[in-house]
């Protein structure tokens, strides 16, 4: 199927025709009488499967005709990752091959590869969520890890028992910065999974607990409205309440985009994803730079970013996400490749119909839950290998790639760096004025003078 | 292209997290009601078209985070609002006091004209009542704005806030024009309006 068009043969829109087109350009025509027409315009408006084109020379209130066009979202095997298809989900065999007789992770990098391509098995996430978020070390042993367990749950008795001692004063201040914002959240998150549905669930009163808790362990943070979403899908996994607890403070420590809500990370995460779309979708980065500063804010993701896509896919896709976000595999900023990729299946019509800010807010929002989150998925990694082979990067994005090691190469990832001269005030570059040659030594100070970006930063299609 | 509506209105919801912004606004702009609402994340707005005095006019309505902590994401919210719906919950004593707060957040982040309004969400749930009516009209005399109590679960009150809203934005931009055509300047409709409507219809 290609488009679906109605023809109305009446003022009020409800009688005429409905034309199937194929993609061969063979057509199925229905006919509609008495008003049969009426309710087949809201849904197909509404049907996530198409998207209504707007014919240019219609008045909007002499309707005639409405045509949709088939949304098909795919990926040409060109833009894909090469080792795509290469990895399987994480099942319990695999897993276990993973591990030796002591119960070590032989290879830690390819154990993240494989979840970084493949995703986990819904049953063993209990079990291997704990590595990804850092609670369990690569090189414990069983034994190590069951000994670390119960260390770790007296730690947080002993956490929550300073949270229930707390003198009157302190409890009013705690009750008034956190606990009247985490009694309203828990008891409105996930509750339609499962796992926290029913009144006086006790896993809600576990999910309250450990926030609480976390507010106490780490006051700077406190609680910030979000941490229930991102905590109540690991308690709905891991099980253990105190085991949900450490691994969430490995979570708030390793992903930088939720760890420290303050503005200057959200900004940076917004330059990076700015700078990101300028080198890999210069028409989309366009489109932002003509609605000025109100577009560059890109408020359409901040939810995105803050969630982690939670809201955006359903469950078991979002989880994908998280786990190849969490895999940190070639970069720590993997969340902000999905950014692109959604911007980049999901966008065209942002950059045709030159949508304003508000109206890319609303486009944006009416594809949550309605987007292909595998698609998503590979969307970003081929664009991680993509920037991964370009042989120089701007200055704005170095970090980008910085900290995620060299993996099971002797050699790291080492493009050139240049300055794109954009730095606040006077700030110096390091890489001002140079075109550093690929090569595995730390940049060296180059010499300073103005000069012009170079144009092209050009990424494969 | 025909313009479907005369006007058009930003407007915004702020209040304490969990006094029912989402809710009102679902329940304004869909008639809807779920019990099991998530917390707002992000910025979001909805759309609805209402008649007020024979003209269309075109209300979008902001939600955001009672508990919003980026700056970029405030003034973003706040930048071109021509109406703000101050919302507390009133089996929650401690929102009602912010209201203050979010009053002062007002001042420091909106343009001068702005038109308010004040809400006292949950009236269906009199037995858990802890603000009194009495004390939220005083409030709203100070601060010489309207005040409603509503339920966006029993839809109780949610129109005619919307409209009161749009209705006195619409009368201070025709107040401003009149006022261009050489009108006396103290012909102020706001006031007039103000004895003699808290309903307005709706198209």
């Amino acid at each position: 199927m290609r488009s679906l068009r109605l023809f109305f043969s009446d003022e009020a829109c409800t009688s005429g025709q409905l034309v199937v087109a194929s993609r061969e350009s063979q057509y199925k025509v229905f006919h509609f009488h008495h008003g049969g027409l009426d309710k087949l315009p809201d849904v197909l408006q509404q049907w996530k499967y198409c998207a209504e084109t707007h014919l240019k020379d219609q008045v909007a209130d002499e309707k005639t005709c409405m045509q949709f066009s088939i949304r098909r979202p795919k990926l040409p095997s060109s833009e894909t990752h090469p080792e795509e298809s290469m990895y399987r989900r994480l099942d319990v065999a695999a897993w276990l091959r993973h591990l030796n007789a002591l119960g070590q992770v032989e290879e830690e990098y390819k154990l993240r590869k494989a979840i970084f391509f493949g995703g986990i098995d819904v049953s063993i996430r209990g079990e291997v969520w704990p590595f990804l978020l850092r609670y369990y070390s690569h090189e414990s042993t069983s034994e190590e890890r069951e000994a670390l367990r119960v260390q770790k749950r007296k730690e947080y008795a002993e956490i929550q028992q300073k949270r229930l001692s707390m003198t009157p004063e302190e409890h009013t201040a705690f009750w008034r910065n956190v606990q009247f914002t985490v009694d309203k959240d828990v008891v409105r998150t996930d509750r339609s999974n499962q796992f926290f549905r029913g009144e006086g669930n006790p896993n809600v009163e576990s999910m309250r607990r450990i926030l609480l808790n976390y507010a106490v362990y780490n006051p700077a943070i406190g609680y910030s409205q979000g941490m229930s979403d991102l905590v109540a899908p690991i308690l709905a996994e891991v099980l253990d309440e105190s085991d949900t607890f450490w691994c969430f403070v490995g979570l708030m420590q390793n992903t930088i985009f939720v760890s420290s809500p303050r503005d200057e990370d959200m900004e940076k995460q917004l330059l990076y994803l700015r700078e990101l779309l300028r080198l890999t979708h210069a028409r989309f980065y366009q489109h932002l730079v003509s609605l000025g500063e109100d577009g560059l804010q890109m408020l359409f993701c901040h939810r995105w970013l803050l969630l982690c896509f939670k809201r955006e896919f359903p469950e078991a896709e979002a989880l994908r996400i998280w786990e190849a976000c969490w895999a940190h595999y070639q970069t720590d900023y993997f969340h902000l490749f999905i950014c692109v990729a959604i911007v980049a299946i999901y966008g065209d019509d942002v950059i045709e119909q030159q949508l304003a800010t508000d109206q890319m807010l609303l486009h944006f929002g009416n594809l949550a839950m309605h987007m292909n989150g595998e698609l998503v998925l590979r969307k970003a990694r081929s664009l991680l290998y993509q920037f991964r082979l370009l042989p120089r990067i701007p200055c704005s994005l170095h970090d980008l790639c910085k900290l995620c090691g060299t993996g099971m190469w002797d050699s790291g990832y080492m493009p050139a760096v240049e300055c794109t001269g954009q730095h606040p005030g006077s700030e110096s570059c390091p890489y001002g004025g140079t075109v550093e040659t690929p090569s595995p030594k730390p940049p060296r100070e180059g010499r300073k003078g103005p000069k012009t970006p170079r144009e092209g930063f050009s990424f494969r299609r | 292209m025909a313009k479907a509506y005369d006007h058009l209105f930003k407007l915004l919801l702020i209040g304490d997290s969990g006094v029912g912004k989402t809710c009102l606004i679902i329940r304004f702009a869909e008639d809807n009601f779920n019990n099991t609402y998530i917390s707002t994340i992000g910025i979001d707005f909805k759309i609805r078209t209402v008649d007020i005095e024979g003209k269309k006019i075109k209300l979008q309505v902001w939600d955001t985070a009672g508990q919003e902590r980026f700056k970029t994401i405030t003034t973003a919210y706040y930048r071109g609002a021509m109406g703000i719906i101050l919302v507390y919950d009133i089996t929650d004593e401690k929102s009602f006091e912010n209201i203050q707060n979010w009053m002062k957040s007002i001042k420091e982040n909106a343009s001068a004209g702005v038109e308010r309004l004040l809400l006292g969400n949950k009236c269906d749930m009199e037995a858990k009542r802890k603000v009194q009516k009495e004390q939220a009209d005083k409030l709203a005399r100070e601060h010489g704005i309207r005040f409603f109590e509503t339920s966006a679960k029993s839809s109780m009150n949610v129109d005619e806030a919307f409209c009161s809203l749009a209705r006195d934005i619409l009368l201070k931009s025709g107040g401003r024009r009149l006022k261009n055509n050489n009108k006396p300047p103290s012909t102020d409709l706001k006031t007039c309006d103000k004895k003699n409507t808290n309903k307005c219809s709706l198209g």
